[in-house]
Order: structure tokens, then C-alpha cells, then sequence
């Protein structure tokens, strides 16, 4: 299988499948562009993509590369949260920094299956909690002052459970 | 060698894109080299300095792992090293202690050369080396001539990877696809794309949770309060005491796309309506069941309100709602030139009942079907009610099939249909099911779930043209395929030719599945079949103890063979003891047209269970009965035991097996 060489941000060299490459839109389209030609050695620059999360992007691609491609008749699926498969849930279990910038890798690089998974995940994470569990899951400071909160509080009014 | 150092040292003086990575090192590295300046004679090095070196050196892996990066641990020192040369460059990462010291031992020769080489290199080395190692190595020895070999052959083996680096460097700048990304990248376009990941995270979130997000603070409210977040709103969860409001406030405001009233909250201290009830078949004393329905019915008796901002809608769900409300929409589009839904996609009820019939008795898919039709332009239709539907109320046999055929000409219509969901059709015979089939495009549909399926294949004459497995092989494009209530036996002969013509399924779920003692082989065909299919996630939903066995088999046959990575998840019933333990009950026969493999169940699975607490029950074995009932998490461990055997390293694709209590 050709290999092509991708550069991360921070200008580490990796090699991979060109399957495996093609597997984000960005590259694919870029490649389809410009045409491969057998093993010129230069490698594409991945500029937004630092090494540790392009190592973790490529784990994950290579893992899926078998996987059926995912439709794009989006609104026919049901936006369901609970089908993460086991693996990519544990491959996901990373501090936020890191879960963060593998979604804007995932964004950037338009792998579609990674950026679903990892966007799942955050709102796993935002899901069902009050208002003070998601401050202290994601550590967002309250600023509102006391007004500000009773506007919300009307501003709610119509859908609050009374 | 001594090219390639020249080489590398050139590369030093290019100046190359600063990274948030390299500010970083630049911080820790410049701190150090002033240390040097202070004191540039390395053979009084003082193991203070040296400590506090480390020290640095320390905090900087301490700043790393914060960030949640890890395994950068050389790369702290490959910067040292640089800054004291005032050079400021990125280093490749990857370069493991491992790695390092092969260089060492490999270059060997190189020391000689370099030993000459004088001052320079021997401050580049100390500056190399900073870690606590270096500092136990420094006290303990003078420098000898050994380390310094060490030393020199670590730094040459770096200078040689900064020269490949350096060809990589310098052709990246021109090279066509650096040069092609840059044309195609656009400032706007980043900012675009971040705030699409953004929105995307808010796709997978119910109204509720954005309104929560909204209440954390300021920014928060700000980011949740943007346009394409309310264009979809789920009620899940949520009340909705102002429909004005969120008629003219929330919808009217935000181009909706997508309403979801599946889980939407009935307030229990709603007033009743003051509109008269509907006629109630039931007259003696109001049970639970009519009460509940008044209140649905006078929560539902608002959803005219939204009516006017209905026709930019694309999806529409409903959860648990009334007749009246569907009759409602298509008076609304009849009273218009032109169909309001004609740009909707997706219609979905998931619990549909008639407020003026007996909530005992199921619908009649005649009398709900013809309003359905103001809908023929969707993608996708789904139709539930937990009363479940019939086609006609009178059983006569002409009027019945007269029934199913306008409901079949109605289905025609629906010319768009690529998912369809259907699953509470009762008591129709498998001839009726392929009628009703016969309405739908079947080459373009994707999604499918059906049910009931139980009659499938007990009918006594019917040919195979007449049975809807066969007709439903002609749908090449199924990738999701739910069957309800489906019978497996000897005659299920279609469901291999449906099974073997299913190239694309991805999703399969057989809910409340029920398999006969009689249909061994055919079982033994569909696993083998279910084996080469492309599937990623398969469902099983059962309940009586022969199923459980076969599925057990099916299931611990596919886990030691399939080559893809599958979901497996099988929700059973279970009968807890009182403790609180769940078990499974597994029937101890074997199929009785196939090999009678009892004994082997029991030798292979059952008999060498062994529990590691002793006190905790892992089966019982119900001799009267030929059962044997397996604690749940045991049977797990039954089905799972194999799995790791067949994969060889993490990354490779596995079967995950879930049993779920239900």
C-alpha cells in the first residue's frame, strides 16, 4: 500500500497508508487536486495539528479504516448518543484539552466518523446535568450577577416545569 | 558524519515557525542558558546549578502534563541544549530514550573525531543532559573521558536527525501541498469550521441541556443564545407552558428546522380544558389511563398555535399524541393553495392514540392513513402506537383486504421513502404484510423496522412469492433492518435469502426474537450468514429460554470468528433472587432437529463455572424444567472469555458483547 508522509504542526514526520490519509475529506480532496504521484517524499503539512493529537487522529483512523463509509443523509439518522462504540470510548478517555483539540483536528481535517464520536462524547458530558454540574464539569465560572440571573429565570419561564 | 553536522548546525540558524509548543520550550530553555552565561566554564559545573536545572526541567514536565500531553520527556533537553547555542528551533518529538541510546552505541566512532572537537561541544553536552540522572552521574564522577563519549554521541545523534529534519523543513515551505493548503485556507473559513464543530456538539443536545449551558454564565449564554442552535429544538424533558411564546419568541425567531416532541413533559398541574371532552367509551368511573389522556389532549389542544410556523419544518417528531392533532395539520394544509409540509423529511409518531376510542383497542391503520398523506413528501415515515394497529375494524374478509389495499395506495404516494418505520401492526397474515410492502419503493429504502413479524412463516399454503422476506430481498440498500416479534423456524427459509442479499446492512436488530427448537439448521445458516455481513451493530431483544440458548451459541460463534469490529448488544429478560442477583434462563437442550449438544453445553460452559468469592451463586440448573439459569455477568464472561484471543494488539478491530437486563 503507498505511504504518504504527513508533518505535524510541531514538525514530526509521520508515515501512513494513503487509505489511511484519504480517510479526512481535507487530505482526500487535497490529494484528488493535486494528483499522487508514486512516492515523491514530500510530506503535507498538517499545520493545525500538533504530533501527539495527529498520533492519536491516525491511531484512530488506521482502527476505522475497515469501516463502511458514513452516509450523509444525516437527518435520517436519529441523533442518538449512546451508540459510541466500546473502543472509541475508551480511546476517547483523555483530559478535555486533549478530547478538544482532537475535535478541532477532526474539524479541520473533516474526518467525519472521529468528529461525530468526539462530539458525542462532549455532549455526554453536558448532558442531563443542571446548570451548577456543568459549570463544575467543564469549569466554567458563574458571572452573572444576581439580575442577570432572574432574567433568565423569566426568560425560561415558558418551558420550566412549574 | 562530519558532513551531516554541518548540516545540522546550519539548520540551526533558520528560524522556523513559532508553535504554542515552542514558546513553551523557548521559556524553559532561555532560563537556562542564562545560567550558563553566569557560569560558562563546564568543568567547575556546580551540582547546584545542575539542580536547579532539573528543577526547571521538572516544572516543564509538569506544564506538559497538564495540557495532557505526555512522553515528551526528551524534549525539554533537546531545547536546552539549543537555546544555549541561541538557536530557537522545533524538534521532532518522537525521539524515545530507547532510540537515543541505540545512537550511541551505533555512532561509536564518532567520539574520537569529536573529543578534539574541545570546549564547544563539552558545554553543549552539559547543557544536554539535565536530568536527576545527570545530576547523581556528575557528582559521583569527574568527567571521564566515557561520558563524554556518551555525551558527544547523544548530541551527534540529534545533530543527525535536525539534518533530516532540516530537508523536511525547507521543502515543506514550497512544497505543493503546503502551498496548496495555503491557498485554500481562509481566515473566515477557520473561524467557520470552529464554530461548525460548536454547533455540531449542540446537534447531539436536547433543548433542555442548551438551556442549562445558557445558565452557567455570560460567554456561555452569549454562544448558546446564536441562531443555528435553536434551529433544532427537542422538548425532551422540558414543559411548555407559553406556546405563544415559543411560537413567536423561539420558533417564529429562528428559521426552525427541527421540532421533537418525543419526551416532552405533561404538567401535571395543567387546568383541564374547558373545551367539551370528546365522547369516552368509557362511562363507569374515569380510570388512570383517561385521566392521563385528558391531560394529553388538553396539552396537544395548543399546538395549533405554531401552526402559522410550520412550513419551514423539516423534521417533525411526536412522542405519545393524539389523533386530533394530525387531523388538525392536514386541515391546516388543506385550507391552503399550496401543502405546507411539501418541504418536510421526516414525520415520526411514536405513540399514537385516538381520544375518541376505547384505549384498549388497537388503531385502525384505514382510518389514520388517509391523513397521513398530507405528509407523501417525506424521506422518512414512522408510525407507532403502543395500542398497536390493525387495518380495519371489521374482520370480514373482502372489507379487510379492501382496507389493506387503500392503505397501500396511499403508501404509493410516499415517492421519497427511504426509511420507513412501522412495528405495531397486529395479527396481519404474512400474505397481508407483503401487500402492504408492495406499497413502498423497496429499491430505494435504507432504513427499515417492521413488525409484527410473528406470522411470517406459519401461514400453511403460501408460496414463497407471497412471504415478506422475500419480497424484502429486493432491497439491496438496508442498512438499518429491525424486525419485531419475528419467529424463527423451519420454514424461515426466505430470511436466508433476505439475510444473503442484505450487502449493506450495518445495524441489525431483532427485537422481542423468538427462535423454535425446530429450526436448527436454519439458525446454524443465518449465523453463518450474519458472520460475512458488513455489520457493526447487532441487537438482540429476548425473553424465553430455548431463544436465549440459541442466541448464546449464535453469539459465542461469532465473537471467535468475525473479522470486523462488532457491537453486540442482547437485552434479555432476567429473574432476580433476593439478592438482587440477575439471572438468565437458558434452556439446557439442544435444537432437536440438530446435533443434541445438551451435554456439551452444559461440559463446555456451564460445569467449570467456579466462583472466585465461593458465596456468590453463578447458576442454578432447573432439572424438571431443562433450564439452567446463568447469573448475567457470568454469562458475560461466558461470551466474552474469547474475545482478546482473537485480537492481536488494541488497535485491532474486536466484537464487544452487552448483555442488558431488561
Amino acid at each position: 500500500m503507498p505511504i504518504i508522509k504527513l508533518l505535524s504542526s510541531d514538525e514530526e514526520p509521520f508515515e501512513v497508508d494513503v487509505d489511511i490519509a484519504r480517510m479526512s475529506i481535507t487530505l482526500r480532496t487535497m490529494l484528488d487536486d493535486l494528483g499522487i504521484e508514486e512516492d515523491d517524499g514530500e510530506p503535507i503539512p498538517v499545520q493545525n495539528v500538533n504530533s501527539s493529537i495527529l498520533r492519536k487522529v491516525i491511531q484512530w483512523c488506521t482502527y476505522h479504516k475497515n469501516d463502511p463509509p458514513t452516509p450523509d443523509d444525516d437527518e435520517q439518522r436519529e441523533k442518538r448518543t449512546d451508540d459510541i462504540p466500546s473502543w472509541d470510548a475508551d480511546f476517547l478517555k483523555v483530559d478535555q484539552g486533549t478530547l478538544f483539540e482532537i475535535i478541532l483536528a477532526a474539524n479541520y481535517l473533516d474526518i467525519k466518523g472521529l468528529l461525530d464520536v468526539t462530539c458525542k462524547t462532549v455532549a455526554n458530558m453536558i448532558r442531563g446535568k443542571t446548570p451548577e454540574e456543568i459549570r463544575k464539569t467543564f469549569n466554567i465560572k458563574n458571572d452573572f450577577t444576581p439580575q442577570e440571573e432572574e432574567q433568565i429565570r423569566r426568560e425560561n419561564e415558558w418551558c420550566e416545569e412549574k | 558524519m562530519n558532513e551531516s553536522i554541518g548540516n545540522g548546525r546550519a539548520s540551526f540558524s533558520m528560524v522556523p515557525p513559532l508553535s504554542k509548543n515552542s514558546l513553551n520550550e523557548g521559556y524553559v530553555g532561555v532560563s537556562m542558558s542564562k545560567q550558563l552565561t553566569k557560569n560558562p566554564n563546564v568543568g567547575t559545573f556546580t551540582p547546584n546549578k545542575v539542580q536547579q536545572n532539573s528543577f526547571r526541567y521538572m516544572n516543564y514536565q509538569n506544564t506538559k502534563n497538564s495540557f495532557g500531553v505526555s512522553g515528551e520527556h526528551n524534549n525539554g533537553r533537546h531545547t536546552s541544549f539549543h537555546e544555549k547555542n541561541n538557536f530557537q528551533h522545533n524538534f521532532p518529538r518522537k525521539q524515545t530514550p530507547g532510540s537515543l541510546l541505540k545512537n550511541v552505541t551505533s555512532s561509536s566512532k564518532m567520539l574520537i573525531n569529536q573529543e578534539t572537537n574541545g570546549d564547544q561541544s563539552i558545554r553543549n553536552q552539559s547543557f544536554y543532559d539535565t536530568g536527576a540522572n545527570a545530576y547523581r552521574q556528575l557528582n559521583s564522577t569527574p568527567y571521564s573521558t566515557k561520558l563524554l563519549e556518551e555525551k558527544l554521541n547523544a548530541i551527534m545523534a540529534m545533530t543527525e536527525n535536525t539534518s533530516n529534519l532540516k530537508k523536511a523543513t525547507t521543502s515543506v515551505g514550497s512544497n505543493k501541498y503546503a502551498k496548496y493548503l495555503t491557498k485554500n485556507t481562509s481566515i473566515l473559513n477557520s473561524f467557520g469550521n470552529n464554530l461548525s464543530s460548536l454547533t455540531k456538539i449542540f446537534d447531539y443536545l436536547d433543548t433542555r441541556d442548551i438551556i442549562c449551558l445558557k445558565q452557567t454564565s455570560r460567554f456561555w449564554y452569549k454562544i448558546s443564545s446564536i441562531a443555528p442552535i435553536w434551529s433544532k429544538l427537542r422538548f425532551r424533558g422540558l414543559s411548555i407552558n407559553d406556546w405563544q411564546h415559543l411560537s413567536n419568541k423561539i420558533i417564529g425567531s429562528n428559521l426552525v428546522t427541527l421540532l421533537d416532541f418525543d419526551g416532552v413533559r405533561v404538567s401535571s398541574t395543567l387546568p383541564m380544558s374547558n373545551e367539551t371532552s370528546p365522547p369516552s367509551s368509557v362511562s363507569n368511573g374515569i380510570s388512570k389511563v383517561t385521566m392521563r389522556r385528558k391531560k394529553i389532549c388538553a396539552f396537544w389542544r395548543n399546538f395549533s398555535v405554531l401552526h402559522h410556523h410550520l412550513n419551514s419544518i423539516q423534521v417533525l417528531k411526536f412522542g405519545t399524541v393524539p389523533l386530533f392533532v394530525i387531523q388538525e395539520l392536514v386541515k391546516l394544509s388543506e385550507s391552503q393553495s399550496s401543502n405546507p409540509f411539501s418541504s418536510m423529511k421526516t414525520f415520526s409518531i411514536s405513540n399514537l392514540f385516538d381520544h375518541t376510542k376505547n384505549p384498549d383497542l388497537p388503531l385502525c391503520l384505514a382510518d389514520v392513513f388517509p391523513s397521513m398523506i398530507t405528509f407523501n413528501s417525506v424521506e422518512s415515515l414512522r408510525l407507532e402506537s403502543k395500542n398497536g394497529f390493525v387495518f380495519g375494524e371489521s374482520e370480514a374478509e373482502g372489507n379487510r383486504e379492501e382496507l389493506i389495499q387503500s392503505v397501500v395506495n396511499i403508501l404509493k404516494q410516499f415517492k421519497n421513502l427511504i426509511s420507513f418505520s412501522i412495528t405495531s401492526i397486529r395479527g396481519s397474515t404474512s400474505t397481508e404484510f407483503t401487500k402492504l410492502l408492495d406499497g413502498i419503493d423497496l429499491e430505494k429504502i435504507k432504513f427499515l423496522e417492521l413488525g409484527s413479524c410473528s406470522n411470517w412463516f406459519n401461514g400453511n399454503n403460501e408460496s414463497k412469492n407471497e412471504n415478506p422476506a422475500t419480497l424484502l430481498s429486493k432491497c439491496p440498500n438496508v442498512r438499518i433492518l429491525k424486525l419485531v416479534d419475528l419467529e424463527i423456524n423451519m420454514k424461515s427459509w426466505p430470511l436466508v435469502e433476505l439475510f444473503e442479499s442484505m450487502i449493506v446492512v450495518e445495524r441489525l436488530t431483532f427485537e422481542n426474537i423468538r427462535i423454535y427448537d425446530t429450526a436448527y439448521s436454519m439458525w446454524f445458516s443465518l449465523t453463518a450468514i450474519f458472520r460475512s455481513l458488513p455489520l457493526m451493530d447487532l441487537r438482540f431483544v429476548t425473553s424465553d429460554a430455548f431463544t436465549n440458548r440459541a442466541i448464546f451459541e449464535a453469539i459465542r460463534s461469532l465473537v471467535s470468528t468475525q473479522k470486523r469490529s462488532l457491537q453486540i448488544n442482547w437485552l434479555v429478560t432476567v429473574n432476580v433472587d433476593d439478592a438482587g442477583h440477575c439471572f438468565v434462563s437458558l434452556s439446557s437442550l439442544g435444537f432437536s432437529s440438530g446435533p443434541n449438544s445438551s451435554i456439551d453445553f452444559m461440559k463446555c460452559y456451564i460445569a467449570n463455572l467456579r466462583s472466585e468469592t465461593s458465596d456468590e451463586p453463578l447458576y442454578q440448573v432447573v432439572e424438571a424444567e431443562n433450564l439452567v439459569m446463568v447469573e448475567i455477568s457470568t454469562l458475560a464472561d461466558l461470551l466474552n472469555r474469547d474475545i482478546n484471543l482473537n485480537s492481536f494488539s488494541r488497535n485491532e478491530p474486536k466484537v464487544t458483547v452487552k448483555i442488558i437486563p431488561q
